[in-house]
Parts: structure tokens; sequence; C-alpha cells
């Protein structure tokens, strides 16, 4: 018997034998498998800072997992030979159950466990068993995704999470039809689910030169964000590097990427960032009141911590919002 | 312009018709990668059902039963 599957927009009727579009969800006699739970076939400890959150105890290590598949399909994925594969397809499979995972979070030193890399999203029941057990062993649970998930299984999931870094890939839904294979307005749903259901929030946008570097676009996403989500919302413009499908356009130059940090400031956002230009002016926290430096960074590496103990700025005493303890 | 409308060749029509079969080739590839369009209703998607058994029954993949699905209804 064919099944439905509810997890996310795309609402995959999977027939016996098939998987859904994210290659990993599988009917296998009628009922449907969460085949890669506990199968990881990446294991890495990353600072927080590559994730990326800026707000969220910042330099700690994260024991960060993904398993294959995703419910996207971007043209320029990074990590496409783990995101565009099913589970029989990959070289590599770790057995890592939850109290196994766990385990090697905690031996390995980390505060906390990632579900990053590919999306969390489509190892959804091993994000969340595995979230339940950190809980308890007080780590935090972290997950970084493109937010196409539907609203009321994010709802539930996000009782067991600390943080997200969601990419919000362009303020436009032509763009996600063309280049991601997916749609806008579920990805604004999941931002705003995030942000009452009380997980701490951070938004990456990817610029890519000619496709969603429009600066009136990216105006109307700051000002969304502003509105929808507050102002003290943490947003990341992040560099493109040709890869993948999409080696026909050029790195993003960083007048770009300054350009866009102006515009999301000038809408009204006091926290924007620029990544993957090491040792640019935007890698950096200040403090909207009086520009003190607050968190310097150079690449992943913090350079130097000026926030007072609960997250304050150490000249005006103004609070930063942010998970700093 | 004048002479190619009025000395059509039997060469011509064979030129066009590569022309057309070059673009319904062409189409047809394109059709059959898979879809890029979001949205709801997507299909299933074919997987070597063989390896995935084989990986499955070795304990390599999970058959942890998923969340968030039920049976469709047959019309």
């Amino acid at each position: 018997m064919a099944v439905v599957c509810e997890l996310c927009p795309r609402e995959c009727v999977i027939p016996e034998g098939e998987a859904g579009d994210c290659r990993v969800r599988v009917n296998i006699d009628g009922r449907l498998r969460a085949s890669t739970y506990g199968r990881p076939s990446a294991m890495h400890i990353d600072p927080m800072e590559k994730k990326p959150l800026y707000h969220f105890h910042p330099g700690s290590p994260v024991f960060s997992i993904a398993t294959a598949g995703c419910n996207l399909h971007c043209l320029n994925c990074q990590n496409w030979q783990l995101s565009q594969r099913g589970g029989e397809e990959m070289e590599q499979i770790y057995r890592a159950d939850p109290p196994q995972l766990i385990e090697l979070a905690k031996e390995n030193g980390c505060e906390s466990i990632a579900y990053t890399y590919s999306d969390p999203i489509v190892f959804y029941e091993y994000v969340r068993d595995s979230s339940e057990l950190a809980r308890q062993v007080g780590l935090h649970n972290i997950f970084i995704t493109a937010g196409y998930i539907n609203r009321e299984p994010l709802r539930r999931l996000c009782r067991v999470l600390d943080a997200t870094n969601t990419d919000l890939k362009a303020f436009d839904d032509r763009f996600y039809r063309e280049v991601n294979g997916g749609t806008l307005k579920p990805v604004l749903d999941a931002l705003v689910t995030f942000r009452e259901e009380g997980v701490w929030l951070e938004v990456t946008n990817l610029i890519i030169p000619t496709l969603n570097d429009d600066l009136s676009m990216i105006r109307r996403m700051a000002k969304w964000i502003r509105d929808e989500l507050g102002e003290g919302t943490p947003l990341h413009f992040s560099r493109f590097h040709p890869q993948y499908r999409m080696r026909n356009l050029p790195p993003t130059p960083g007048e770009t990427l300054d350009r866009a940090r102006q515009e999301a400031m000038n809408a009204g956002l006091q926290y924007v960032y620029v990544g993957n230009v090491l040792g640019h002016v935007g890698n950096s926290t200040y403090c909207p009141e009086d520009g003190t430096l607050l968190i310097g960074r150079v690449g992943f590496h913090i350079t130097e911590n000026n926030l007072t103990p609960d997250g304050r700025c150490p000249s005006c005493n103004r609070p930063i919002p942010g998970v700093w303890q | 312009m004048h002479r190619w409308i009025y000395h059509w060749h039997r060469g011509d029509s064979l030129f066009i018709g590569w022309v057309a079969a070059t673009l319904l080739l062409v189409v047809l590839y394109l059709g059959s990668l898979p879809g890029l369009e979001g949205g709801g209703g997507s299909s299933g998607r074919r997987i070597d059902i063989e390896a995935f058994k084989t990986r499955l029954d070795a304990g390599e993949l999970s058959g942890h039963e998923a969340l968030w699905y039920h049976p469709k209804e047959e019309p």
C-alpha cells in the first residue's frame, strides 16, 4: 500500500518499495521507514561559529552529524555527495543510535550536538530521539536547516531544540522553485515557528551573483525579518563559491556582500554578518548602541570576547540578544 | 529571402526536420530529468531496492518506523 508522508510540504505519495523525494524515507510493506535513523554518514567536531551561530555559546565545540538525503535539491549544494544520495548509495555509514551519539558527544568534550550538513528534516525521528536524550544530560541541540518542513512536525520538534540557523535562500518564490526545488512560503512559516517556540534563531542568506543579489529583494527580506522575527535576529550573508551544478557563476564579489550588509542594517537589523570572507569586518559582533567591539572573529576563531558574563555591552550595559552562558 | 521562399528544395525540408528532431530530443531529455519544482504532491522516488534491502538486513540502514505519515486511501 502506498503511503503519504506528512513531514515536509512535498507530501510525497510513496508506493511500496520506493522512497520519498528525500531518498531516505522508504515505504517497506506499507510502512514508512526512516532508513537513516542512527546511521549517520558524517560526524565531525566543529566550532559553533562554523554553523554559523554567533550568539549561541560562542567558541564552544559542537558534535556535528548528518545522514544521507535531503528534501531540497539546490543546484549549488555544498554537500551534494551526502544530500543528493540515498542511504543505500553511501560508502560510509556509521552506527550511532541516540544513546551512542550522546556518549560520543560527551567523550569528545562537546556541549552541543548539531544536526546539520544535509538537512536534518529528513532524519527527523533520529533528531527527536537524540535531542530528548541530549537534553537529559545537559547537551544543547542545534538544528541547521533550510526550513522546508510542515508546521506541526516542526512545532513538536521545537520542544527539544535549543538553537537553529535556518537558510533563507532568497526572498523570492521563483528562486526557490528554480534553484532549490522548493517554495518560499513554508520556509517563512518555519522561521516564524522557531521564533514563536522560543528556539534561538539565526538566519543565513547565501548571495549568488545575478540570481539573488538584487538589493531591493535584500531590502524586502531584511524588513520581513525585522518585522516578523525581530530586529535583534542575527542575519548572516554568506559568500557563494561555484560548485555542483552551478559552476558557471563566479564567487560573490566582496562589494556585493558589503552592500547587502549595509542594506540590511539600514532596514533596521542590528546584527548583520558576512561569512566565507576571512577577516571581514562583518565577521565580528558590535554593540548597536555605541559600536563597541563585543566579539572579534577571524574565520571561525574568536580573537576577543568583551561581553559581560550576562551578555551585555561592557561600555553602555545594553543587553545583547543571544544565549551566552 | 525571396529566393529562399520560392525555391524550396528537398534538402531544406531535411534540414528543418533535423532541427525539429533535435529540439524534440532536447525536450524529451529535459523532461526525463528529476523535476526541481517544489510544492506538494510529489511522487515517490525509485531506488535500488535490492541494494537497500541488503544494507537493511546487514544493519547498515535502519528499519525504524517513521513518524508523520498515513496510508494512502484507495479511490
